[in-house]
């Protein structure tokens, strides 16, 4: 899954990171523009838990919140050229490697807004219980057009992966944030981060997606 | 001596109720994320926190009350923090209700952070406030008061503080604060949480 | 795959159309064009607005296509759209079982619409009241019979399987 853009977006619906890590259509919007960007997804996020159909309402059908978790997503991948390094316990700030949770997870965010699907970007949208937003843009193209039937059970999987990827994805970032923004004791809550080992621990992260 | 050590001591055999599977879930998970994340040595810990404790006597010229409201409000800004490397950790659904809001501070929070589980005990009639009895409190490892401190100094305030950020956060105004203190002669350290109200506007949207 | 509403909104931002479906067991069953889904219709139009407003920003011009946005998935279901040149939106609201629904649009706007109440002289294709209309107020309704007739029709196997 190859990540364009990363936001993260506060509780009042200010932007407070934006990272380009592709030359791609994204990089020509200056900061305002995702500015912009950010208190539009913030509104429409809170709108969408108004217009839920009727035909759910009284069902109350019980969808299933719970996110699998998927080993090893954007950890460093084990080549050949790593593996002298096998040995060599993978530093991931306060938490013990190899990787940041082992578990499955049940997402927060119930009736809000989560994926947005485009003929040229994917968004994935992670809502944290205290109101933070991790917005993730990626250049693969999600289509639900099922062909034949052996097409469609291939798509079926894939569309779902792709999402519980980006959800596993982004709560990593999020345990970054919890590391290296939160406990900055110069780091002014709800204000923009600046941070440059958050910088460098997500670059690594989203190359290691690649 | 790290923590590990004295967590073999403290491992007495306590009397297992009937536990509901959810706060068998939350043990469990308490015990896998202390497990994953990274320690310190608790020396270092217990002596820098009395280190500030002591710094504050000095600037404060021995004044217990603003000492005890300083270290309140360093222990709000680190809890309003905190609480975000606690959500990431753990990923913990939303508490239905205070009992469940005492079930993971207690075998959750305290676990993953002090390596501790204080008893939850003393439910209010109206089950909106619980008491926590800590029983081996880190952060005053080898600590004695003195005489004029034992009136009004609460030794572990921060921590009151840290509770109450991070309640906030997740929308539940609460009064914390301490009852008694081994340190000031009491049975116990008993530490009582009170709900003022939900903060219903604040909830994310999309929770339902 | 379940469809729980089906909207039509025009270049006037206003409803011109909308189905909804309130017991999946029975295709009949539901509301079209009630007043109560007023509200909801101004909500949808103001989502996907904004969110096609954040897709044309964020969208590459190289290929010279615009970003068109396909689906719009919140944690209980999903959004499928298709907006012609003309300014149409087709919306359907549905569950999360992958299956072609911008093929089903496609389909309800060439085959169904066009033939029903773009080529039909007697009945509007711009559904404003007069020339000075101001957008969004509007309340002028399809009421075509063969058009309703035909697109439950088209619809129903869909409707819950």
């Amino acid at each position: 899954m190859a990540i364009e853009t990363i936001l993260i977006i506060n509780k009042s619906g200010g932007l407070i990171y934006q990272r380009n890590f592709s030359e791609s259509f994204a990089s020509k919007l200056n900061s305002n523009d995702f500015l912009i960007i950010a208190s539009t997804i913030h509104s429409v996020f809170a709108i969408t838990s108004q217009i839920t159909p009727k035909a759910l309402q009284i069902t109350q059908n019980n969808v299933d919140y719970v996110i699998p978790y998927i080993p090893m997503v954007g950890m460093e991948s084990s080549n050949p050229q790593q593996t002298r390094n096998a040995n060599v316990p993978v530093k991931l700030g306060s938490y013990k490697g190899p990787d940041f949770f082992k578990e499955p997870f049940i997402s927060w965010n119930k009736s809000g807004l989560r994926q947005l699907s485009t003929d040229q970007f994917t968004m994935y949208i992670y809502q944290t219980m205290t109101g933070l937003k991790f917005v993730a843009l990626s250049s693969n193209v999600l289509s639900t057009n099922a062909g034949t039937m052996n097409g469609s059970i291939d798509k079926t999987k894939a569309v779902n992966v792709a999402s519980q990827v980006a959800d596993n994805f982004l709560r990593k970032i999020y345990c970054l944030y919890g590391d290296y923004v939160m406990k900055d004791p110069f780091y002014s809550m709800e204000m923009p981060i600046k941070s440059e080992l958050f910088d460098k621990a997500v670059k690594r992260m989203v190359n290691n997606l690649l | 001596m790290s923590r590990q050590q004295s967590i073999n001591s403290s491992q007495t055999p306590t009397p297992t109720t009937a536990q509901s599977p959810l706060s068998r879930s939350l043990k469990a998970t308490g015990e896998e994320v202390w497990k994953r994340t990274e320690k310190i040595n608790a020396e270092l810990f217990t002596l820098t926190y009395g280190a500030i404790v002591s710094q504050l006597c000095t600037d404060y010229g021995r004044d217990f009350v603003k000492i005890n409201e300083q270290l309140y409000q360093m222990g709000y800004s680190i809890g309003v923090r905190l609480i975000e490397d606690f959500l990431a950790r753990t990923a913990l659904p939303r508490c239905q209700g205070m009992q469940e809001t005492s079930e993971a501070l207690s075998k959750c929070a305290f676990k993953v952070f002090l390596n501790i589980t204080p008893r939850v005990t003393n439910w209010s009639s109206g089950k909106d406030a619980f008491s926590l009895i800590i029983d081996d409190n880190p952060l005053s490892d080898f600590v004695e008061l003195p005489m004029d401190a034992m009136e009004q100094l609460w030794y572990s305030n921060v921590l009151c503080g840290v509770l109450k950020g991070a309640l906030e956060m997740v929308q539940l105004d609460c009064d914390v604060f301490f009852v008694s203190d081994i340190l000031r002669g009491d049975q116990q350290t008993e530490l009582r949480v009170k709900l003022n109200k939900i903060l219903k506007d604040e909830i994310p949207i999309g929770e339902d | 795959m379940t469809i729980y509403s089906f909207w039509i909104f025009d270049k006037h931002c206003n409803c011109i159309y909308d189905r909804e479906w309130t017991l999946l067991a029975n295709p009949k069953s539901g509301t079209t064009n009630s007043k109560q889904n007023d509200d909801i219709s101004k909500l949808l139009y103001g989502i996907i607005f904004s969110l096609r407003s954040v897709t044309g920003k964020l969208s590459s011009t190289e290929t010279g296509r615009t970003n068109e946005i396909s689906s719009i998935s919140t944690g209980r279901f999903r959004i499928h759209t298709y907006c012609t040149a003309t300014g149409l939106w087709f919306v359907l609201l549905t569950d999360f079982k992958p299956f072609n629904y911008s093929k089903v649009l496609q389909h309800i706007y060439s085959d169904i619409f066009v033939k029903y109440i773009t080529n039909n002289y007697l009945s509007p294709y711009d559904f404003a009241q007069s020339e000075g209309e101001k957008r969004g107020q509007g309340t002028r309704k399809i009421t075509n019979r063969h058009f309703k007739n035909n697109l439950e029709l088209f619809l129903e196997p869909m409707i819950s399987s």
